[in-house]
C-alpha cells in the first residue's frame, strides 16, 4: 500500500499556499500555525487502531542536523512540521551545523544523522568521501521533482542562494544607484563604507566582474588569481568590515554600519522586508549557488526508512514554497514558484529573471581549488 | 575530626603510626573526591590534546609541515597579533582593576557586597551578547558617535568598531571581573594591620600603600594577569564580531582551517604550538615572578 501520509501533507499545504498567496510573511507564518494545530495526527490515529508499523515510525525520529536560529524555525515550519503532522515521525534536529562533525561521524562508523540539507562544497564532499546512501525511487515519487533536482543522482536538489549587492535606499534613491561590482568598487562614485564576505569564493569572482570578465561561468573559470588579487587591492581600504556570519551581515545593514555591501539574498529580504532596513538588492551579477544544495541520506543512517519518507517530502515544490515564503531562499523545483506572488519572486534566486543575470558559480572547481586560495586570500587579508 | 583526635591522644613514642594511618586515609578521601573531575579531565581534555598531539606530530612530512605553518605570514602574523592583543588587554585590566580590588578590599561590607554584585552581573550574559552590545555602542550610528556628534566635538562619525581598540575595549569588560576577583582574593589574605603599624612608624598612607601593600599584593597581580592572558589567547567571539581583519587571532584561523578547509593536520599544529609557546611564557613567567606561590607552591 502506497502511504498518503506525504501526499496529505502536500495539500495541506498547497491549501494553505494558494489562500496565503500574496500576504505578509507574519500572516502566512500564523495561518500556517492554525492549520498545524487543527489537524489531526493521522499516524498517531493509526498507531491507536492497531496499524502495525506506524506506531513503531511514530517513536523513532529522524535526525538532521543544521544551522539553528532562523534557518531552524524555516526548516521546521515549511518541512518538519507538515512532515511529522501527517506521517507521525518527529525530527530530531541537532545545531550548529558543523561537517567536520558529520565527517568524524562517518570514520568512525558511527552515523548518528539521517538525513542533511548541505551546502555548497558539502554536498561535493559528501560525494567524494562516499558519506550519501542510495534512495529508493520507490518510496521517493521522483515525477514531481524538476530535473535540476536530480542532477547527483542519491540526493534531492534543495534550496537556491545568491551573494547580492545590497545598497542603502536612503543615500542612492533614484536610478542612479549601485548595480554591478564595477560599480561597487567605484569608490568616487558611491562613496561609503563597505562589506563583503570574508571567504575567498565568491569575493575573487566579483573582484573579476568589477575588472570586466562577463558573468558567464566559462569565462570566469578557471579563476585568474593574480587579476582577482590585483583588482582586491584597489578596494580593501574601502571594505570596513569582512564579515563572518549570517547575523552579523543583517545587523551591518541595520544599523546602517556600512552602505554596499556583498550578502546572502536571503539574509538581506529579511532585514529589508521584516525589519525595516532601508535597502536594495541588485541583481545584476549576482553570484549565484544554482542546484548545489541538496538533501542527502547518510550511509550508516540509523532510521532510513523514515529518512526516506522526509526526502519524498522535501523536494515538493509545496514546502519548498513555503520555505522560500520563510526565509527567501529559492526553490529548486521550479514548480513551486506557482505558489509565490510574483512580487516575492522577484526576490529569489532561482528566479528565471534573476538567474539569467546572474553568474552561475563553478563549485566543482572550487572544491578543487579551495585550500590554496583560501591561504592566499587570508594572508591578502593580513597583508 | 576523629585523625584531628588521634593525633592530639597519641603519646609522643607512638606518634608516628597513627600519623601514616591518617595520611592514608586522607589520600584515600581525596582520591574519591578527586576521582570524577578526573576522569572528566581525563577523558575531555587530555584525551582529546592527546589526539591532537597524536595528529600533529605524526604522519609524513611532519617537519616540513611545521615549517610551512612557521614560515607562513599567515600564522606568524595571527599569532603576534594574538599575543599583541592578549598582552594590552591583560595590562588594561590590571590598571582598571586594581584600584577596584583595593577599594573592595578595605571598603565597608555593605558597600562591597554591592560592588562585587556589580562585577560579577555582567558574567551572567554570554560573550556574543556582550561583544553585539560594543557594537551598538560603538557604531557609525552607534550611541558614542551620536553623542560625540551631538555634543559638537566631531562632525562626521568616527570609525570606532572593527580596530585594534574594539577588540580590546570588548576583551577587557568581558575580562575584567576575572581580575577583580583573583586580585580581591589575594588582597584578603595580606593583613592589614601592616598598613597600621607603618602608619605608626610615621609612613604616610602613599608610602605604607607603597612600600608595604603594594608588594605583598604582588604574587596576587602576577597570578590575575597570567590568568587573565591565558584566557585572553583564546578568544574567539570578540575579535570575530569587533575586529577588523589586522585582529585575527588564532582560534580564528584554526577554526578556518577545521571547519572550512577541514585541514585538520594544520589545525592541530597551531593548536600544539599554540600550547607550547603559552607553556614557555608560563615557564618563564612562574621563573621571574614564582607564581606558584599563589596555590601553594614554594
Amino acid at each position: 500500500m502506497k502511504d498518503n501520509e506525504v501526499e496529505d501533507s502536500v495539500a495541506i499545504l498547497r491549501e494553505v499556499l494558494e489562500e496565503t498567496k500574496g500576504m505578509g510573511r507574519r500572516e502566512f507564518l500564523s495561518r500556517l500555525g492554525a492549520v498545524a494545530a487543527s489537524t489531526p495526527l493521522l499516524a498517531g490515529v493509526a498507531a491507536l487502531a492497531g496499524a502495525p508499523g506506524t506506531a513503531r515510525a511514530a517513536s523513532d525520529p529522524v535526525t538532521t542536523i543544521g544551522w539553528g536560529g532562523a534557518w531552524k524555525e524555516a526548516f521546521e515550519k515549511s518541512y518538519f512540521e507538515p512532515f511529522t503532522e501527517n506521517t507521525g515521525i518527529p525530527i530530531q534536529y541537532i545545531s550548529p551545523y558543523s561537517f567536520p562533525k558529520l565527517q568524524a561521524m562517518h570514520d568512525a562508523d558511527d552515523m548518528q544523522v539521517d538525513v542533511v540539507e548541505a551546502g555548497g562544497l558539502d554536498s561535493l564532499r559528501i560525494q567524494k568521501l562516499g558519506m550519501d546512501a542510495p534512495l529508493d525511487w520507490g518510496v521517493i515519487d521522483k515525477s514531481v521533482l524538476s530535473p535540476g533536482q536530480l542532477k547527483y543522482g542519491n540526493a534531492i536538489g534543495a534550496i537556491t542562494l545568491s551573494e547580492v549587492l545590497v545598497y542603502n535606499k536612503d543615500k542612492w534613491p533614484g536610478e542612479d544607484h549601485p548595480k554591478t561590482w564595477a560599480d561597487f568598487w567605484d569608490v568616487e562614485k558611491f562613496p561609503g563604507p563597505r562589506s563583503m564576505h570574508r571567504r575567498v569564493y565568491p569575493v575573487v569572482e566579483a573582484a573579476l566582474m568589477a575588472d570586466g570578465v562577463p558573468a558567464d561561468r566559462e569565462a570566469m573559470y578557471p579563476i585568474d588569481f593574480d587579476r582577482a588579487f590585483r583588482k582586491l587591492d584597489e578596494i580593501k581600504p574601502y571594505i570596513d568590515v569582512w564579515w563572518t556570519s549570517g547575523s552579523q551581515q543583517q545587523q551591518l545593514i541595520q544599523d546602517e554600519e556600512v552602505d554596499l555591501i556583498c550578502m546572502w539574498n536571503g539574509r538581506a529580504s529579511d532585514s529589508i522586508i521584516n525589519r525595516g532596513a532601508n535597502f536594495r538588492i541588485s541583481w545584476e551579477q549576482a553570484l549565484y549557488n544554482g542546484d548545489v544544495e541538496a538533501w542527502f541520506l547518510l550511509k550508516g543512517a540509523p532510521n532510513p526508512d523514515a529518512a526516506m519518507k522526509l526526502l519524498d517530502f522535501v523536494g515538493r515544490p509545496e514546502p519548498q514554497a513555503v520555505f522560500a515564503r520563510t526565509l527567501f531562499y529559492g526553490p529548486t523545483n521550479m514548480a513551486a514558484y506557482e505558489f509565490i506572488d510574483d512580487e516575492l519572486a522577484r526576490e529569489l534566486p532561482s528566479h528565471p529573471d534573476n538567474a539569467e543575470k546572474s553568474l552561475l558559480m563553478n563549485y566543482d572547481w572550487w572544491s578543487e581549488n579551495l585550500d590554496d586560495a583560501t591561504k592566499r586570500f587570508e594572508a591578502w587579508l593580513q597583508s | 575530626m576523629s585523625g584531628q583526635a588521634d593525633t592530639r591522644s597519641a603519646s609522643p613514642g607512638a606518634e608516628i603510626a597513627p600519623r601514616c594511618r591518617l595520611s592514608a586515609r586522607i589520600n584515600i578521601r581525596l582520591l574519591v573526591l578527586l576521582a570524577p573531575i578526573s576522569l572528566l579531565i581525563a577523558l575531555f581534555l587530555i584525551l582529546p590534546i592527546a589526539i591532537m598531539f597524536n595528529r600533529a606530530l605524526t604522519g609524513e612530512d611532519v617537519i616540513a609541515a611545521y615549517v610551512e605553518v612557521l614560515r607562513s605570514p599567515v600564522y606568524t602574523t595571527v599569532f603576534l597579533t594574538t599575543l599583541k592583543i592578549s598582552a594590552l588587554t591583560t595590562i588594561i585590566t590590571l590598571l582598571l582593576g586594581y584600584p577596584v580590588a583595593f577599594a573592595l578590599r578595605f571598603g565597608r561590607p555593605r558597600y562591597r557586597a554591592i560592588v562585587l554584585m556589580l562585577i560579577v552581573l555582567p558574567y551572567w550574559l554570554d560573550f556574543i551578547v556582550r561583544s553585539y552590545s560594543w557594537m551598538i555602542l560603538l557604531g557609525r550610528k552607534g550611541i558614542v558617535n551620536e553623542l560625540l556628534i551631538w555634543i559638537g566635538v566631531i562632525d562626521r562619525p568616527v570609525k570606532l568598531l572593527y580596530s585594534l581598540g574594539s577588540v580590546v575595549t570588548g576583551m577587557v569588560q568581558i575580562m575584567l571581573p576575572m581580575m577583580i576577583l583573583t586580585l580581591f582574593a589575594a588582597m584578603l589574605r595580606i593583613d592589614a594591620r601592616l598598613m597600621d603599624a607603618a602608619s605608626i612608624h610615621g609612613a604616610s598612607r602613599w608610602r605604607s600603600f607603597a612600600r608595604v601593600f603594594l608588594p605583598l599584593s604582588l604574587p596576587g597581580v602576577y597570578g590575575a594577569s597570567l590568568l587573565v592572558f591565558v584566557t585572553a589567547l583564546g578568544f574567539y567571539i570578540t575579535p570575530a564580531l569587533l575586529g577588523g581583519t589586522s585582529e585575527t587571532m588564532i582560534s580564528q584561523s584554526m577554526l578556518l582551517l577545521a571547519s572550512e578547509l577541514l585541514d585538520w593536520k594544520t589545525a592541530s599544529i597551531a593548536g600544539t604550538l599554540l600550547l607550547f609557546v603559552t607553556s614557555i611564557l608560563v615557564l618563564v613567567y612562574n621563573r621571574l615572578f614564582s607564581i606558584d606561590r599563589l596555590w601553594g607552591g614554594s
